[in-house]
């Protein structure tokens, strides 16, 4: 019963998650759909109560240490940073929402619970080793989503949003069930852990062991479930559903999608590779397999990052812009993991977190725009920059960081990435990133140069201080985090450390 | 062990028998009349007014997926319920009680959820 | 005799399933598919797993057979010779793309199958015949596997909740006549 309790201490944030999901779904009933407002001041409390309990979580785990909670969820520095900044995302969604001025204000209690049910989705993908959790994960996370994308009835975009993450969401979660069920039927278990080095006695057969006896089943396998993440994560050619789910959905839940969804794919992802193939300890075949699988995500990175930048060019609103841009983001944090090592790794960490401050500012002025004038196209912002220069310049500090240029923390991530490719002897991969990013200077300064090289129109006094507030912050951490970031590094870095021994872990009761 | 899904078998085969015999029966052997008054619509005696095609509600389609939910959940309640004085004797009674009673509460949110939203109601 | 049930009923199911796509009404499509499930039940019990074909039959050809139905009523679906005739494709480029797709993947199962690229043995559990008394799973569920088992409490909320609010036309929402809905508050002060 003791035992029991230590456990269910473990995976408190979840526990409180879904304590705080079923309290505000209850108090939106009891209230009939008033006072939403409280209910997201409570949204933002409870979230801020996980924030608090999972730095102490950071705090107690060593550098390296990783316990198991029923045998089933992993606590380690990986998953408690993804936890971390997917807490502290979600709370700026809450804000949005809450700053949204084309959205009632009553009868939307059912927002900031499914917010928050994604949210536990995310906390049990990104810190399990079982195949099964991390699918029931994956689904909440999706079924959330699909509810949220389609939240606005009346508008056709976002019901055609909902439709189209449902059909293909449906279709990735049944392949990658599909390779999940023939990776079990390989190799005998759904624990990754135990599949990356094998049990004792020869079963459960390791996965590289099953390798050298039957490639081509392994094979197919791990490719159907690499294609379940890739549609999370939107990497080409499972990225179909991005933009027009994107440009549907409202504001805040593009947002949701685009940042924390996203990383969670990627968090996903990180584990899985890192567990089957970044085995220490195992012998050679791993890192022969393992080169392939980089060669796989090297190509899949560079056809990502190029389709992503080139579709962005041509678009004419700002959401689709985002939209296409988070894919070309995908590409270039896709690089990091293609390099198979754990500096790659904890690159592809750093951008993660970089990409979380740059395309929440980014939605955030979307927000702002989209509550003055009613529009996402990037002519309507003609001017505005004259009209609302706080905001605009903070934009600007975006769209720099974004297209990777000194001195904002996207140049940092993005030096971190090409320094880890060369290293690793990817120089071509690198070559077509450097490209792709000259490419995205192009489309993201069309932004700019529609907000300020237009003529200046007179001035109206700022109507949306808090949001304001919101955005300048966030752009503030943006430009400080690209020169004082060896905090970010650090802890980007120690984060893959965990994944490479979080296999070695106390016995499940 | 396959032996004893026999009488399953028997019993599929005796409907379908029964289901398709009728029909094959009353064709075979029933009374055939064709006119012109038997082949128009029937609308107790009165003549149709406008079109087969009616606009359907979309409740139907709430009421089937809340059906399935519910369905899925006392599925996975029914291994508890066999299992349960194996777990009491085993001394694992009281633990197990608490996680199926956490599932069925949080459930049980979801259906007061349903209840208050009007989802059980039929409107228009 | 067993191995006769299996081939007849792996012949049934994908001949159903055949019968799903190729078929021109789409009520004789989810007949089809009920079909299929049987099937598929059928083999359930012939591999030893009694729950597992219970829980097919109980929830595949119970209720979401049902949602079929009732999708296609909603939506009015009507012969599918009559769609294609109104739409004008019948070998277009995007199904070409998805029979290819289909012919590679059944090549590919049959290599699979024949041996090339290594040959799968069985592992011991598929071997053994599974766990699937009550009980059992019983005692699996509700140890080893409980944080699934409460995630999945979780997934049916969400589902709920989700589809009330897609469904639902809800109090907070009257809207005069003509209005869409959206945006409820056109960017002005409130």
């Amino acid at each position: 019963m003791n035992d029991y309790l230590v456990q269910l201490g473990r995976i408190a944030p979840e526990a409180v998650l879904t304590v705080l999901a079923l309290v505000i779904l209850t108090w939106d009933l009891v209230t009939k759909g008033r006072d939403c407002r409280r209910l997201a001041y409570g949204t933002l409390a409870g979230l801020g109560l996980v924030v608090w309990l999972l730095c102490g979580q950071w705090a107690s785990l060593g550098e390296t240490g990783a316990v198991s909670a029923f045998g089933m969820v992993t606590v380690d520095r990986f998953g408690t940073f993804f936890k971390l900044f997917t807490a502290l995302a979600l709370m700026v969604v809450v804000l949005l929402v809450l700053f949204d001025r084309r959205e009632r204000k009553h009868g939307i209690g059912e927002y900031y619970f499914l917010l928050i049910g994604a949210a536990i989705g995310i906390f049990f993908m990104v810190s399990t080793n079982n195949l099964l959790l991390l699918m029931l994960g994956l689904e909440l996370l999706s079924l959330a989503s699909y509810s949220l994308a389609g939240f606005h009835k009346g508008s056709q975009r976002s019901a055609e949003a909902s439709l189209k993450y449902i059909v293909f969401g449906g279709l990735s979660a049944g392949i990658m069930l599909y390779g999940i069920s023939l990776l079990y039927g390989l190799t005998g278990t759904i624990d990754l852990s135990v599949m990356g080095r094998g049990g004792e006695g020869g079963y459960p057969v390791g996965l590289v062991a099953q390798f050298a006896v039957s490639p081509i089943p392994v094979a197919v396998a791990v490719v159907l479930v690499l294609a379940g993440f890739a549609y999370k994560a939107s990497i080409v050619p499972f990225h179909f559903w991005t933009p027009d789910v994107y440009e549907g959905a409202p504001t805040p839940v593009t947002t949701f999608l685009a940042v924390a969804s996203k990383a969670a794919g990627f968090a996903a992802l990180l584990r899985f590779v890192g567990a089957l193939f970044l085995v220490d300890g195992v012998q050679e075949a791993v890192h022969a397999y393992g080169a392939r699988i980089g060669l796989l995500l090297a190509i899949l990175s560079a056809v990502t990052m190029t389709l992503g930048n080139l579709s962005a060019m041509r678009q004419r609103s700002l959401k689709r812009l985002l939209a296409y841009s988070s894919i070309a983001h995908a590409g270039y944090v896709l690089m990091g993991l293609a390099v198979m090592t754990e500096a790659g790794f904890s690159a592809s960490v750093f951008y993660l977190a970089a990409y979380y401050f740059m395309n929440l500012g980014a939605f955030a002025f979307l927000l702002y725009f989209e509550g003055e004038t009613n529009s996402d196209e990037i002519d309507s912002l003609k001017g505005m920059g004259w009209r609302h220069p706080v905001v605009a310049w903070a934009m600007v500090a975006f769209l720099v960081s974004l297209a990777g240029l000194p001195p904002t923390v996207g140049f940092y991530g993005k030096l971190l990435l090409f320094y880890e490719g060369v290293d690793a002897g990817l120089g071509w991969l690198v070559f077509i990133a450097a490209l792709n990013s000259v490419i995205s200077l192009f489309y993201y300064f069309r932004v700019a140069k529609a907000l300020f090289l237009t003529e200046p129109v007179e001035r109206v006094p700022n109507r949306q201080p808090a949001l304001t507030g919101l955005i300048v912050g966030l752009s503030v951490l943006t430009v400080v985090t690209g020169i004082f970031n060896s905090a970010l590094q650090r802890w980007s870095g120690e984060a893959p450390r965990a994944l490479g021994i979080s296999d070695q872990l106390e016995e499940p009761h | 062990m396959l032996t004893s899904y026999g009488p399953i078998l028997v019993l599929i085969a005796v409907v379908l028998a029964f289901a398709v015999g009728n029909i094959i029966i009353s064709e075979l052997f029933g009374k055939k009349t064709i006119s012109i008054a038997k082949g128009d619509p029937y609308e107790c005696g009165s003549r149709p007014v406008g079109g087969a095609r009616l606009r359907l509600s979309i409740h139907f389609y709430l009421v089937a997926v809340l059906f399935i939910l519910f369905d899925v959940e006392s599925l996975l309640l029914i291994p508890w319920a066999v299992a349960a004085r194996g777990f009491a004797g085993a001394g694992v009674g009281g633990v197990v009680f608490a996680e199926v009673l956490g599932f069925v509460a949080v459930l049980g949110v979801g259906l007061a959820y349903v209840w208050r939203k009007g989802g059980l109601r039929w409107d228009r | 005799m067993a191995e006769l049930l299996f081939y007849l009923l792996s012949l049934g199911a994908i001949g159903f399933g055949i019968g799903v796509i190729r078929t021109h009404m789409p009520l004789y499509s989810v007949l089809s598919l009920l079909g299929t499930f049987f099937c598929l039940a059928g083999i359930y019990l012939l591999a030893g797993f009694p729950f597992l074909a219970a829980t097919q039959l109980l929830v595949y050809a119970g209720a979401i057979m049902v949602l079929f139905l009732f999708v296609i009523m909603l939506l009015n679906l009507g012969d599918r010779d009559e769609l294609n005739r109104q739409t004008g494709v019948a070998l277009s480029g995007p199904r070409l793309a998805a029979a290819g797709i289909c012919a590679g993947l059944l090549g590919l199962a049959g290599l699979i199958a024949a041996g090339w690229g290594g040959k799968v043995t069985p592992t011991e559990a598929v071997a053994a015949g599974g766990v699937d008394r009550l009980n059992d799973i019983a005692e699996v569920l509700f140890g080893r596997y409980m944080l699934p088992f409460e995630a999945a409490s979780l997934l049916l909320l969400a589902t709920m909740v989700g589809v009330m609010s897609l469904a639902k036309r809800q109090r907070g929402e009257e809207t005069e006549a003509g209005d869409t809905g959206w945006p409820w508050h056109k960017g002005v002060e409130q």
